[in-house]
């Protein structure tokens, strides 16, 4: 969830006579909260544990078996390596462990991703361009033998 | 074996040196002392030789890496104790990269001569001819998290901003993050690229590219009205070799107190001072283009990640974390 996400919640309360929302986006939980008499927001982020805790292993085994490829930076996703190139991959890629997945840069600091696992690429879960947290998962890979 | 003593023998004297005189204080056979000489010539150095006299130095290549290693073989701890030269490579961060993987030692620099394939931001041409310019990367190896590494663009902006001060007089700026501008027309440009996972920075490759002597002339006219150079700057020439060593200088100085900075034994607040003292975006009014989106605002300054702080015009603070600054007036 972005800043922006919160400031449109927080407008759609101010004309409303709703004081609280509770939303959750992406595994994240936000609750809004409106003194009425006061006419202030109060904003509670409420962070998941997964998140807090960042676990140290990049790639974390799902329930389904699938791998979560996760952001070891805060900066900006691309999928290609420049804007006119084509993407590094695409849903339904076969790639191989050490395949370069994805570029994150934060200020001019360029982050090349690559895949732990041999696999399958079953889902992006950022766009190209968005503005990606610290452990954020960025790709599912289901692996291949 | 190393030429750096000779180098050093011949620029004392003004007049020839014998080679009898310089196998004696450095201890070797003066076969081995013409063997040194020959080498040096090969790199670009004119020396005179006579049979009863010995040699002379008449001229120093334009950018000697004996000269660089000489210079910082006192006075640098990590960055410097290994440089490689070549004549032309496709990129000097690729060769960097490749060295890395291999196991090449933090402070590790390569030079190159020329690029034929010089890159910047999303895989933007770097234009990168031979005998005009410096082309630098640095492998560094610090003990952090990835998430801390954004620091790096920081120090090697704030290195090269000092160093190009120092030795062309010419009032350089950074904007962010990490261009070096004279004006509003870019001087030089650095790329970092690392190779992380997780819990561990593999490695990250310092790319340091400076426009020296090359004219306005040499340059497309796309690039001709955003880019400049020493030379067009300062109407003279100046040495690629000493730029070198002020750059790697001052880079060993900044890396350090950055490694301290993370064993919390010296403030990252040093560094950001230094940043903003020497960056012309902070205050102004600026617009930044990231791939999807625009802010303008006023930059108000880096956090201690050296993110940029846009403020916006509903006074609410934006962090930017990547994205092309245009400055929108001078402040």
């Amino acid at each position: 969830m972005e800043l922006d996400d919160l400031k449109d919640l927080m407008g759609l309360l101010k004309d409303t006579d709703i004081t609280e929302l509770q939303v959750e986006k992406d595994g994240v939980k936000v609750k809004i909260k409106r003194e009425r008499f006061f006419g202030h927001l109060e904003v509670h982020p409420t962070a998941p544990s997964v998140k807090e805790e960042s676990k140290k292993e990049e790639v974390l085994e799902t329930e389904k078996g699938l791998f979560t490829i996760t952001s070891p930076i805060v900066g900006t996703f691309y999928r290609s390596p420049s804007p006119e190139a084509e993407p590094f991959v695409e849903i339904g890629a076969r790639v191989k462990k050490g395949q370069v997945l994805c570029i994150i840069e934060a200020m001019k600091l360029l982050n090349e991703i690559e895949s732990e696992i041999d696999g399958v690429v079953t889902r992006i879960l950022v766009e190209n361009g968005h503005p990606v947290e610290y452990g954020e998962p960025l790709f599912l890979i289901e692996p291949v033998s | 074996m190393n030429n750096e003593n000779i180098v050093g023998f011949l620029k004392q004297k003004a007049d020839f040196i014998s080679g009898t005189e310089m196998a004696n204080a450095l201890k070797i056979t003066r076969a081995a002392v013409w063997k040194r000489i020959k080498h040096l010539r090969k790199n670009g150095y004119t020396i005179e030789s006579s049979p009863s006299k010995g040699y002379k130095l008449i001229k120093t290549p334009d950018l000697s890496i004996e000269e660089i290693k000489d210079s910082l073989t006192d006075t640098t701890k990590i960055i410097g104790r290994e440089i490689i030269f070549y004549d032309s490579l496709v990129s000097t961060n690729i060769t960097a990269t490749e060295l890395a993987e291999r196991g090449y030692a933090d402070g590790t620099v390569v030079i190159s001569d020329c690029q034929t394939g010089g890159k910047g931001r999303l895989e933007r041409k770097w234009l990168s001819p031979p005998g005009k310019n410096l082309y630098m990367s640095i492998i560094l190896r610090p003990e952090i998290l990835p998430r801390n590494a954004s620091m790096l663009t920081i120090i090697s902006a704030v290195s090269s901003a000092i160093a190009i001060r120092r030795l062309s007089n010419i009032h350089v700026s950074i904007k962010w993050p990490n261009d070096i501008m004279v004006s509003e027309k870019k001087l030089g440009g650095i790329l970092t690229e690392m190779k992380a996972d997780m819990d561990r920075l593999h490695h990250a490759i310092i790319g340091i590219g400076v426009n020296i002597n090359m004219d306005i002339s040499d340059m497309p006219d796309d690039i001709k009205q955003i880019a400049t150079s020493l030379k067009n700057e300062t109407k003279t020439s100046l040495s690629r070799t000493e730029l070198a060593i002020e750059i790697l200088k001052e880079l060993d100085k900044w890396y350090s107190i950055l490694l301290k900075t993370y064993k919390g034994k010296e403030d990252i607040g040093i560094i950001i001072k230094e940043w903003s003292r020497l960056s012309s975006t902070i205050g102004q009014k600026v617009k930044v283009t990231a791939v999807n989106k625009v802010f303008t605002g006023i930059a108000e300054g880096i956090d201690e990640d050296g993110y940029l702080i846009l403020k916006l015009s509903n006074n609410s603070l934006k962090k930017i974390s990547a994205g092309d600054v245009q400055h929108l007036r001078r402040g």
